[in-house]
């Protein structure tokens, strides 16, 4: 999730007040509207995101980053492999959106700094990176609900 | 409703001098579309003695949306140039900026027969058509896009839309566009993104043609008659991407995992061979593994980079469709199909 779950909340509250309320007619329907803004709009401040899956994240790539180092010294690009290998330990502990998006940031550069050393060696390294992405991939797959696509495109 | 059905009768008013009384009615706002505001109407005018009934669509540029910064003048002067070409694409004969008209620039066009099929799974993952429709549409899709790629877009005037320097041009060019696009939103793209975005740059292929790109050729943008085996393509929507470039562009999009609504089929229709197999020989050209592979993949970036704007739209109050929030989650679908196309995860 790359909203703050704040930010997400007050708007969900404000599409509810100005884009569903005008339209709804029923005074119950009406007050319970206000009521689910109510709670929306209280709840938004004391919530973030659930610190577990974050957490997963960057441990993953902590450990990816780390076997990438290994066998960029193996292949003689020390200076990079130390590169990588250091910034974990810049990560910030906590909060875990914060320490989960400095891991992101970490492979991101990881990937890029590969395009400067041998193509026999990057290729060789690019899978281990990559086997975390996918790893990741179906983590956040996993924590989505059935999707409700075809209900939002019909209303 | 009403308002607006005011304004438009005086706008009509004026764009067609020989009818008299001009009456607007069954105004209705349209859900299905993400980006530009939708509107259909129908026009009641005197003409000659006798009266007539059309039925039009507007569309208008939102405040906020997915492809924001909006411009609708050139999907405009692209309609408008091919209202009397044989594609299934709408008679478009107005546009209109100044903001006293409806606060907003916009455009109409001529309603066409059909409907839009939703492209999500349905209740068994068997996507929108049944079998008879399927075999139906599948040629006729290729067909339509193979002959939008042969339109002389030199002589139908639409050089402004700017031509892409030959080789490479066509694909640094769309790279660089949304490129751009996930930068300016702000927010920071996954590791995924970045990583696809390095190949991205290092593969773009070269192409030595260039034709007219519809941008958003796919499920979703098909208007459809139903009737089993005469199954009709009756209309091409949503040209708000139209640009010049490399075919290949198009026929990724259209094959993309995006728009297959949770069958293993292109479009939900064929598989995705067979599509290509019917586009080559429509189009007469080669379809190359290799250039497709990279506008494959550029596809899953760009529909990342439009989520994310619309994320931003959201986040900044800019835009209060709830629709855009729900793209924050969905993006991660989108991360794997990216670790899917790269290979490192197995795609469906």
């Amino acid at each position: 999730m790359r909203i703050p779950a704040e930010t997400l909340l007050n708007g969900v509250a404000r599409t509810l007040l100005e884009e569903v309320l005008p339209h709804v007619a029923s005074r119950r329907a009406r007050g319970q509207l206000y009521a689910a803004v109510d709670v929306l709009r209280n709840t938004a401040k004391r919530l973030d995101w659930a610190s577990a899956p974050l957490e997963s994240e960057a441990q993953s790539a902590e450990g990816a980053l780390r076997t990438a180092a290994a066998r960029l010294r193996e292949g003689g690009a020390a200076a990079l492999a130390d590169r990588i290998e250091a910034r974990p330990a810049a990560w910030p502990a906590a909060p875990a959106a914060a320490r989960a998006a400095a891991a992101r940031e970490a492979l991101a550069l990881a990937f890029e700094e590969l395009e400067g050393v041998p193509a026999t060696l990057s290729d060789a390294v690019r899978p281990i990176l990559g086997g975390h992405l996918a790893a990741q991939a179906i983590r956040a797959v996993a924590l989505l609900q059935p999707s409700l696509l075809q209900e939002i495109s019909r209303g | 409703m009403t308002e607006l059905a005011g304004r438009l009768e005086r706008f009509l008013a004026k764009r067609i001098p020989d009818a008299s009384s001009i009456r607007v009615g069954d105004v209705e706002a349209h859900t299905e579309g993400f980006s530009a505001e939708t509107f259909s109407f129908a026009a009641e005018s005197a003409r000659g003695g006798a009266r007539e009934r059309r039925h039009y669509v507007l569309k208008r540029e939102p405040v906020a949306g997915l492809l924001e910064p909006y411009d609708l003048e050139p999907e405009f002067r692209v309609l408008h140039a091919l209202s009397d070409d044989p594609l299934p694409s709408p008679r478009t004969p107005w546009f209109e900026r100044d903001p006293a008209v409806l606060e907003r620039p916009f455009y109409v066009m001529e309603r066409l027969p059909g409907e839009v099929p939703i492209p999500a799974p349905g209740a068994r993952n068997e996507g929108p058509f049944d079998a008879a429709e399927r075999a139906a549409l599948a040629p006729q899709t290729a067909r339509a896009l193979a002959q939008l790629h042969g339109v002389d877009w030199r002589a139908r005037g639409l050089a402004f839309l700017g031509a892409p320097p030959p080789g490479r041009g066509a694909a640094e060019r769309e790279l660089r566009r949304w490129e751009e696009r996930i930068e300016r939103s702000g927010i920071a793209a996954d590791p995924a993104v970045r990583e696809a975005l390095v190949w991205l740059r290092a593969h773009a292929p070269a192409c030595d043609e260039c034709v007219l790109l519809h941008g958003d050729y796919r499920l979703g943008n098909w208007l459809v008659e139903r009737a089993g085996a005469e199954t009709r393509l009756s209309g091409l929507l949503d040209w708000e991407m139209v640009h010049l470039g490399d075919p290949l562009e198009d026929v990724a999009w259209c094959i993309s995992h995006l728009w297959r609504a949770g069958t293993p089929r292109a479009a939900s229709l064929v598989a995705p061979d067979a599509w290509l197999e019917l586009y080559a020989a429509a189009a007469g050209r080669r379809v190359e593994p290799e250039r497709l592979r990279f506008w494959e993949l550029l596809a899953a970036v760009k529909m990342i980079a439009i989520q994310m704007t619309g994320i931003r739209a959201f986040a900044d109050g800019r835009s209060a469709d709830l629709r855009m929030a729900i793209f924050d989650h969905q993006l991660a679908f989108l991360h794997a199909l990216v670790v899917g196309l790269r290979g490192w995860l197995p795609l469906p």
